[in-house]
Formats: structure tokens, C-alpha cells, sequence
């Protein structure tokens, strides 16, 4: 016995000797793997992930939903994977929402349920809004099981990978109406304008405001050399107005521009009224400004000519006819101090001014059929009759003789106009 | 003048005939309230038309049409009807365009387009309109193109293609390609085009 075990000790130390070499030999020496990113398939990322694979639809519903009322949605589970699954929705609250969602608003039946291979399972989801629930946007996530997507980070929230997405807007009807919501005019450079907002309190308590100047509505037109400076600063615009608007009443807050004689270009601005009510969000209660500062100029422009002939000249002078205010004009629009635009014409030669005869007054214009480039909602009113665009067009004419000529045209109201100059014998 | 007393009595007579008769004095009020004018010859059956018209020319919530004309014209066997809708204190009309099938007695509405809305819920639409971010971006790209939006009452039929079946009010700046699609009551705006 004791020289069999000698054998067998004497054989693993001879084994062992030869071993050790070898053994030394295949230890793995470190080196630089580089890995191709173009080898690493995403799909594959989490092939040996151990989730539960359900489909969810919808995968996000909206709500809009007034304080003390409530919304639901159905949504069906689908299972795609070979296992049966028990999905149990919770409301997993995201914290990047404007607002915070609260849990304690979701009702979801059945609690849980157990959902077998390729079968469905439908989820209600009722939402309830306390009445003392903040008005604005909230958004959260549904989740149906507990499978999250894996970071190689700690993130402040789990994105869970059976989930929907649940946006609810709470509002409600504001409490008091804007009937001025915005000021748009065109105004002259030196002169003084007053506006008048009105507020229609229409709940049964009264409501504090507190109009000033906004910044929200600071925009002014990029160009080649940066951002173009306003008309004019707000120091322009005085506003007066109520600290209240009474139940039931409507109260007027009176906006006075003085434009400086300097003043050019155009100013966007907008007034925070500061509504102090819940019903009003922060965009709701702004009047937006847009004022154009016109220049009416007091000299005429002109344009000399010379006639080789005897016989009439004919003076055509049109306001442009893409012109906003020639559109307003005509169209009836809502320009505040609308005025209609007119041409004084003069038109001298080597013996003195020239009597003129205004010959006709043309009202020009643009009709679409609504064919093409009009919003599609409004595509039910192909063949009707649209009115685009208008100019006016003045015409006169005097009788001539050869020579030279000088016409000077001083327009009112027309930012842009174009002249035709006719004369020579007619054919 | 026993001749002339006799003539005017006999005139006064006729006149005062004519008034109870409605002829002269006695348009029915009643009747042009919710009745329809017609321009030129109305068509036959023109009684049943009016009627299938005022039920689908209904103007803006809350609001009654002052007057209502039509023009009729035949055109390739088919009736087609030029409505008009006027409210009180707007300038601004509502137009419908209609087909009327005589042999299955249906008022068919081809277009519409309808911009009689009261000044105070037009006003507040363009406000609605000018607060949306999107809309605020594109009036601020160029000096003047706030310029002074239409306002346009969609119905549910066709808002229903874009958000929910109910009326809506479509605001556009049609010099830049531009349109709100505004829910006055929810007080938002539900879709923006700008020309794309």
C-alpha cells in the first residue's frame, strides 16, 4: 500500500515539474483591444436582457381637463413574449414636467392582471384633477411592469421600459376676457395715439390686475448686421388702468403712445396685464404690440421728363398693390386710424405749374378661387371668391406742349406707389 | 270736384286695401326674419329650398342672420346656389355654395366660407392666435407681417379632420402663408400651417 501511494506522490511531483513551465508559459499577457463602433449592433445591446416584451397602445394619450373634473383612457397590453406576464400599472412621476403630477390623480382597473402569451389585456385609466389643482401642463408615465431601461449611470428617474406617456393639460375658462387682445397700428413719427383695452370680468369676484410693460413679446428683425433697434423705447407707451376689475363689470385700460419725432422702423412689445387669477395662464394675459412707425414726408418726390411732342400727358400713380395698409383699406380690416391713401400731383413746365384734371380713381385687386396655398382647413372654400390684395390708382391729365417737364408726387397714407407717365400722339 | 273727392276716396280705398293685403306697407317681418331673399327668378320648388337652406346656413353661435340671398343658376341639369349670410353690425358675410338635387330633393354644400363673426370673438381668436409660440416666431421673421389676419369660422365636419368636431376659427396671414386653427373656447390654438 505504501508503495503504491510512494508511485503516486513521486508521479504528481514529476507532473508537477513539467507543468509549471507550460502553465507559466500561457498566462495571457494584457494588450490595447481596439474596438470598432460600427461592430457594436444596439439591438443587440440587451439580447441577454431579462424583461417582460409587451406592446402598449396608445403609447401616449393627451387630456385637457378642468379643475374637479375627470378623463379616462383605455389601453391595451398586448403580450409579445412566451411567458405569461403580470403587468401591475403604476404612475411613475416625471420630474422634468412643467408641473408636478400627483399620484393620488390616477385610477387604474384592473389593478394587476396576468396576461398569457400573444393575448391583450385593456388597462382604464381615469384621471381625476382636484379642484384645487394648479391650471397648466403636466406630464407623467404609465408603467406596466418594473423592467427599466439599464444605464451605466445612476439616473434621477427609471425609464421604465413597458410604459406610456400621459400628458394632461388642466384649465380651465378664463375668468376674464380680453376683448383688446392685441394692438397692431401704423402710426406717424411726432404724434400721440391712445388705446383702449377692455377687461370683461365675467366671474362672481373681483379680480386684480396690474398692467405693465412685457418683455415676452420682444422681437425684432434680424438682419446682415445683428438685430434691429425698436422705434422706439417703452418709455413711449403710458399705461393707466384700474387696480381692479369688478365682478360682473368691464374695466378699460388706456394705453397713450407718444412716437417720437425720431422714430423709425417698427415696435414689438407686449403688456402684462397680471391678472391675479388662477384661470389665467402667463400667455393668457398678455396684450401683444406691434406698431409701425410711419413718415408721412412733406416734401413732394419728382421726376422730370421731356416731351418731343405737342399733345396730353397722362399721370397714372398707384399705391402698392401688396401694400399691408392698401389691403387693409380696402378690405375693411382692423387697422385702428385708418385713412384712405391719396397723391397730391403737380406738374410744372418751362411756363409754370400745369393745370391738372384728375381723370379717374381705380381700385385694383387680387382674387383667388382658394385653389392652392391656403391652410388646409380652409380648403372648404375652394370656389368661392377671395379677396387677396387692392391698390389705388389715381390718373390724371393735362394738355402739353414739347419740352421739359417736372412732376412731384406727395404721397398720404401710401408707403409705396409707382407712376406711369404717358404722352406723345396717340395712334 | 264731387269727381276728385269721389277719385281720391277711391284711391284712399285701394291704398288702404293694398296695405292690409301686405302689397305695399305690409312686408312680413316675420317672414324675412327667417326666410331667405332671392336674387332674380326663384327656382321651382324654391319654398322647399329656402327651407333645406336655413337649416344648413346657420351662422356663428348666439348670432341670427340679418338677411339671407341667393341666386340660383342652372348648370349641367344641377341647381347650383349662391347663399349669402349677413349679420348685424359686421361688414363681414358668411358665403355657402350649394347643389340642390331636384329628383332626390337634397341640398347638397359644396364650400363655404364664412368670415360674419362678431367682432368681439374675432378679436379674441387673433389674440389666441398671436400667443402660440409658433405663430410668434414666424410674424416676427420680417418687419410688417403682422398685417391684419382673416377670420375664418370652421365647421366641425372639416375641423374634425384636424382636431376635434366642433367649430373652430381659422386665422390667417395670407401674405406670409400663415394660419392658427383656434379653439375659442378652450382658448388655444389646435394646429399651425405656414405654407407647407
Amino acid at each position: 500500500m505504501n508503495k503504491h501511494i510512494t508511485k503516486i506522490v513521486l508521479g504528481l511531483l514529476i507532473m508537477s515539474i513539467i507543468a509549471v513551465p507550460n502553465a507559466a508559459a500561457e498566462v495571457p499577457v494584457p494588450e490595447l483591444i481596439m474596438i470598432d463602433e460600427g461592430m457594436i449592433d444596439p439591438d443587440s445591446m440587451y439580447m441577454d436582457m431579462d424583461f417582460a416584451r409587451l406592446q402598449i397602445n396608445p403609447g401616449y394619450s393627451n387630456m385637457q381637463i378642468k379643475p374637479g373634473n375627470s378623463d379616462e383612457v383605455t389601453v391595451t397590453v398586448t403580450n409579445k413574449d412566451n411567458e405569461t406576464i403580470t403587468a401591475a400599472p403604476f404612475v411613475s412621476v416625471v420630474t422634468y414636467s412643467d408641473n408636478l403630477f400627483e399620484k393620488s390623480w390616477v385610477t387604474i382597473t384592473p389593478v394587476s392582471a396576468d396576461i398569457a402569451p400573444d393575448t391583450k389585456q385593456e388597462f382604464l385609466i381615469e384621471v381625476n384633477i382636484p379642484q384645487d389643482a394648479d391650471i397648466g401642463h403636466y406630464s407623467t408615465s404609465i408603467a406596466f411592469t418594473d423592467d427599466v431601461m439599464p444605464t451605466p449611470y445612476p439616473t434621477p428617474y427609471p425609464d421604465y421600459l413597458n410604459s406610456m406617456h400621459l400628458s394632461v393639460d388642466v384649465w380651465t375658462p378664463p375668468n376674464i376676457r380680453i376683448q383688446t387682445p392685441f394692438l397692431h397700428d401704423r402710426v406717424k413719427s411726432g404724434e400721440n395715439y391712445d388705446y383702449k383695452i377692455k377687461l370683461e370680468n365675467i366671474a362672481d369676484k373681483d379680480i386684480s390686475i396690474n398692467p405693465e410693460i412685457s418683455d415676452n413679446n420682444r422681437m425684432y428683425d434680424f438682419g446682415p448686421f445683428g438685430s434691429m433697434s425698436p422705434a422706439f423705447e417703452d418709455d413711449a407707451i403710458t399705461i393707466t388702468a384700474p387696480s381692479v376689475v369688478k365682478a360682473g363689470e368691464t374695466a378699460i385700460i388706456n394705453v397713450h403712445l407718444e412716437v417720437p419725432d425720431d422714430s423709425k422702423g417698427s415696435y414689438s412689445g407686449g403688456i402684462d396685464l397680471n391678472i391675479d387669477d388662477p384661470s389665467i395662464r402667463e400667455w393668457d394675459g398678455q396684450v401683444q404690440m406691434n406698431f409701425e412707425v410711419w413718415i408721412q414726408p412733406t416734401e413732394p418726390y419728382t421726376k422730370t421728363f421731356t416731351t418731343r411732342t405737342d399733345g396730353p400727358v397722362t399721370i397714372e400713380i398707384s399705391s402698392n398693390p401688396f401694400s399691408e395698409y392698401a389691403y387693409a383699406m380696402w378690405m375693411g380690416a382692423d387697422t385702428q386710424n385708418q385713412e384712405e391713401p391719396s397723391f397730391d400731383v403737380t406738374l410744372e413746365n418751362e411756363s409754370g405749374e400745369v393745370k391738372m384734371t384728375l381723370v379717374k380713381t381705380t381700385c385694383t385687386g387680387k382674387v383667388s378661387l382658394g385653389m392652392s396655398n391656403f391652410p388646409p382647413w380652409e380648403s372648404d372654400s375652394t370656389g368661392i371668391y377671395q379677396d387677396l390684395s387692392a391698390s389705388y390708382t389715381e390718373e390724371y391729365s393735362a394738355s402739353g406742349a414739347a419740352g421739359d417737364w417736372t412732376l412731384g408726387i406727395l404721397p398720404d397714407n401710401a408707403d409705396m406707389f409707382s407712376y406711369t407717365i404717358t404722352f406723345g400722339p396717340g395712334e | 270736384m264731387k269727381k276728385i273727392i269721389d277719385l281720391c276716396a277711391v284711391l284712399l280705398f285701394i291704398v288702404l286695401i293694398a296695405s292690409i293685403s301686405g302689397c305695399v306697407v305690409g312686408t312680413d317681418d316675420e317672414a324675412l326674419e327667417n326666410g331667405v331673399a332671392w336674387i332674380g327668378t326663384p327656382p321651382a320648388d324654391s319654398v322647399a329650398i329656402e327651407k333645406k337652406i336655413i337649416q344648413q346656413a346657420i351662422p356663428y353661435t348666439g348670432t341670427k342672420y340679418e338677411n339671407i340671398t341667393v341666386s340660383a343658376l342652372q348648370n349641367n341639369g344641377k341647381l347650383r346656389l349662391h347663399v349669402s349670410g349677413v349679420l348685424a353690425n359686421t361688414m363681414r358675410i358668411d358665403l355657402y355654395d350649394f347643389t340642390y338635387n331636384y329628383d332626390k330633393k337634397e341640398l347638397t354644400r359644396v364650400s363655404y366660407l364664412l368670415e360674419a363673426i362678431p367682432e368681439s370673438v374675432r378679436g379674441e381668436a387673433i389674440g389666441i392666435a398671436m400667443q402660440d409660440e409658433q405663430v410668434r416666431n414666424v410674424l416676427s421673421a420680417g418687419m410688417g407681417a403682422y398685417g391684419n389676419p382673416s377670420v375664418k369660422r370652421i365647421l366641425p365636419e372639416t375641423a374634425e379632420k384636424f382636431y376635434e368636431p366642433k367649430t373652430l376659427l381659422s386665422v390667417t396671414w395670407k401674405h406670409i402663408s400663415l394660419s392658427a386653427l383656434v379653439d375659442v373656447d378652450a382658448g388655444q390654438v389646435v394646429d399651425v400651417w405656414s405654407g407647407n
